[in-house]
């Protein structure tokens, strides 16, 4: 396992991994985002309280869950780079953020289209969950305009990647803000105590998706990674030999 | 097709739906352009070096 994440740590062995693996990550990923879709909105029974409109749940709790699984992936890797000085955590950092934000966007416009027939409005401000998650969003865009406005690249990995550390705050509230507080939001549903309260035929889509949506965003930070990796590693011999051999 | 907008809260359920997948083709063209994009520029920078080296 450390050989694997110390040779992981190497621009152009990581590069190499990422060509192979993004193909399979993006396919399978699209499969099961496809199954879960069609069995979740056309197969899946209707809730006996919401009737159709749980069906939102196959593309809000996805998006939910991405959020925050590439901010935690970010403030990890904010961890690593600013411990162990690994450039490639800060292009995972880099790869992984505007994705974050696109996710994090969709889960509060998904959640709002939800809440308008259930809670009837679209948004809450007064609600923990919605408004912590909105502040992630804010991280996000934060992180991102910090960057922009740091010409030096060391000075712009350390300041963003402290910035993203003390965010991580965020992400246990965003979580526990349903149990912690009265909240306009659901409970949780899939990770609490005693199993998913969900019957089968309606969660079997839902892990579906959630698996697919992860497949799909690991390609896609793959991709985004190698990119930022070959920025970085621009007059490395082993990339300037790569790209004049066409090896892409 | 008639079945398909036949659902509860149809308008909510698809606008979901539409919101979802426009953000999945979005962040895929932007992901492979930008990857596409940082190629071609240190390529050109590779190739523009070398024209330089040989003048």
């Amino acid at each position: 396992m450390w050989t694997f994440l110390h040779k992981m740590a190497s621009p152009r062995y990581f590069y190499s991994i990422a060509t192979s693996l993004i193909p399979w990550f993006l396919v399978s990923g699209l499969i099961l985002m496809v199954a879960g879709l069609i069995n979740g909105l056309f197969y899946a029974p209707p809730d006996y309280q919401q009737g159709d409109a749980f069906r939102i749940i196959y593309v809000h709790v996805p998006s939910a869950y991405i959020s925050m699984m590439a901010y935690s992936l970010m403030a990890f890797a904010a961890f690593v780079a600013l411990i162990w000085r690994i450039k490639i955590a800060h292009a995972v950092i880099v790869g992984a953020a505007p994705l974050g934000a696109w996710f994090t966007f969709l889960a509060l416009l998904t959640g709002s289209i939800w809440g308008r027939p259930m809670w009837g409005t679209w948004w809450e401000w007064g609600d923990p969950r919605l408004t912590s998650e909105l502040l992630m969003l804010f991280l996000y865009l934060g992180y991102m305009a910090l960057r922009a406005s740091l010409p030096n690249l060391a000075q712009a990995d350390k300041l963003s990647a402290i910035l993203i550390l003390i965010g991580a705050i965020n992400i246990p509230i965003i979580h526990f803000s349903v149990e912690w507080w009265t909240s306009l939001h659901q409970g949780p549903t899939l990770l609490k105590a005693g199993g998913p309260a969900i019957d089968s035929l309606m969660l079997y889509p839902l892990l579906a998706m959630i698996i697919g949506t992860t497949l799909y965003f690991g390609s896609l930070l793959l991709v985004r990674t190698k990119a930022e990796v070959l920025n970085r590693e621009k007059n490395s011999r082993w990339a300037k030999k790569m790209l004049s051999g066409d090896q892409l | 097709m008639m079945e398909f907008f036949a659902m509860d809260y149809a308008f909510y359920v698809y606008s979901s739906l539409l919101a979802f997948l426009s953000v999945i083709i979005i962040c895929t063209k932007d992901a492979f352009r930008h990857l596409s994009k940082t190629l071609g520029h240190i390529k050109n920078t590779i190739h523009q070096m070398e024209s330089d080296n040989e003048t």
